[in-house]
């Protein structure tokens, strides 16, 4: 393309062509750039020099050697097993993973408590219970005699007369103990002549 | 050397746009030279075949850096022009910026037909052995981009 033709077709261009096309570069840069490029060449000269040797067929005897390594360290394993362990591991992702609800396991957790607790609270609610009672006033004045009566304790007159010592027996009225009614229906019941008798 | 650095120097430049960039290349550029220098057939000029090594490793350096951004090629070379404008190394008029962001916009290889005959007048036959192209090829291809970027100028 001739300079007039190339004004025809682009006479903005063909202008813009005179001016400097405004790229600059740094001071001496053009001076020192040689020293930098000989730099470079010597790095990689020494970059592409790689002092390191490896046995002959290293790279196609590692895998073979690795293989037979795991072998021999755990004959455990089961044939395949490594060839079969991407699938199971896939599949045990795949498997719809167990979900225990807030709810079920607040149960789970509670219901055990909640049993120990009541077992716990009923022991104390008896022994708290029991040692109340166990006071010589609340018992029953029908088990004391039934209890001597059944001869858990034999009393002579002399160990009576020695517990009594300060009680006049005279000033006791049996009616201290018993009402009159209950005096005479216990006479009525009992064989009166029987018991001259036997004394 | 000494007789191509500039030379080279200002073709990576005007591909790469800034002078760090044009730097790192212009050093692979002539590590490659020294490396395959054995290989450099004398059927061809070793100007030629250096300035083909300066072209490859500048579209390498951009298409890689355009990858490492994740941005398409046409993107990053969009975004290299606009860098201009804070570039301390650019003293260009506002219409020569309108001129590089107007190159920017033209295809990868009509960028470097346009750079290559425009600034650096290389001769269609030179630039023919540089680029694998056709002279017929990078004619019509000069045309169109000349064409292209005088409507973009004008329009701004």
């Amino acid at each position: 393309m001739t300079p007039e033709k190339f004004k025809n077709i682009a006479p903005k261009l063909f202008e813009l062509k005179k001016l400097k096309n405004g790229f600059d570069i740094p001071k001496n840069y053009l001076d020192s750039v040689e020293e930098n490029i000989i730099s470079s060449l010597f790095l990689d000269s020494i970059e592409n020099k790689n002092s390191f040797d490896i046995p002959e067929n290293y790279f196609d005897l590692v895998e073979p050697s690795v293989l037979e390594k795991i072998k021999n360290e755990d004959q455990s394993i089961p044939e395949s097993y490594f060839s079969t362990v991407e699938n199971r591991v896939f599949e045990k992702i795949r498997k719809k993973p167990l979900i225990i609800s807030f709810h079920a396991r607040v149960i789970k957790k509670l219901v055990p408590l909640a049993i120990a607790a009541s077992i716990l609270l009923i022991f104390i609610f008896q022994f708290f219970t029991d040692h109340e009672n166990n006071d010589f006033a609340s018992i029953n004045v029908n088990d004391i005699e039934f209890w001597i009566n059944n001869g858990n304790i034999n009393l002579n007159d002399t160990e009576l007369a020695f517990l009594y010592e300060d009680t006049q027996i005279e000033s006791v009225s049996i009616f201290d103990f018993y009402e009159e009614e209950e005096v005479y229906n216990y006479l009525n019941e009992l064989d009166v002549e029987s018991l001259i008798l036997t004394n | 050397m000494s007789e191509y650095k500039e030379r080279l120097y200002w073709h990576i430049r005007k591909i790469v746009i800034s002078h760090d960039d044009a730097d790192d290349v212009l050093q692979n550029t002539f590590v490659k030279i020294f490396r395959n220098i054995a290989n450099f057939k004398e059927n061809s000029k070793l100007y030629s075949w250096m300035y083909r090594i300066a072209t490859n490793e500048s579209i390498t350096f951009i298409n890689k850096r355009a990858k490492q951004k994740v941005l398409d090629i046409s993107e990053h070379q969009h975004h290299l022009a606009e860098s201009l404008q804070d570039d301390v190394l650019y003293t260009g008029s506002d219409i020569q910026l309108i001129l590089q962001k107007a190159i920017a916009t033209l295809p990868q290889k009509q960028q470097l037909v346009f750079k290559m005959k425009y600034f650096d007048e290389i001769k269609y036959s030179d630039m023919s052995e540089i680029l694998g192209t056709s002279v017929g090829a990078l004619k019509s291809s000069y045309f169109h981009a000349v064409k292209k970027i005088e409507k973009i100028i004008t329009s701004n």
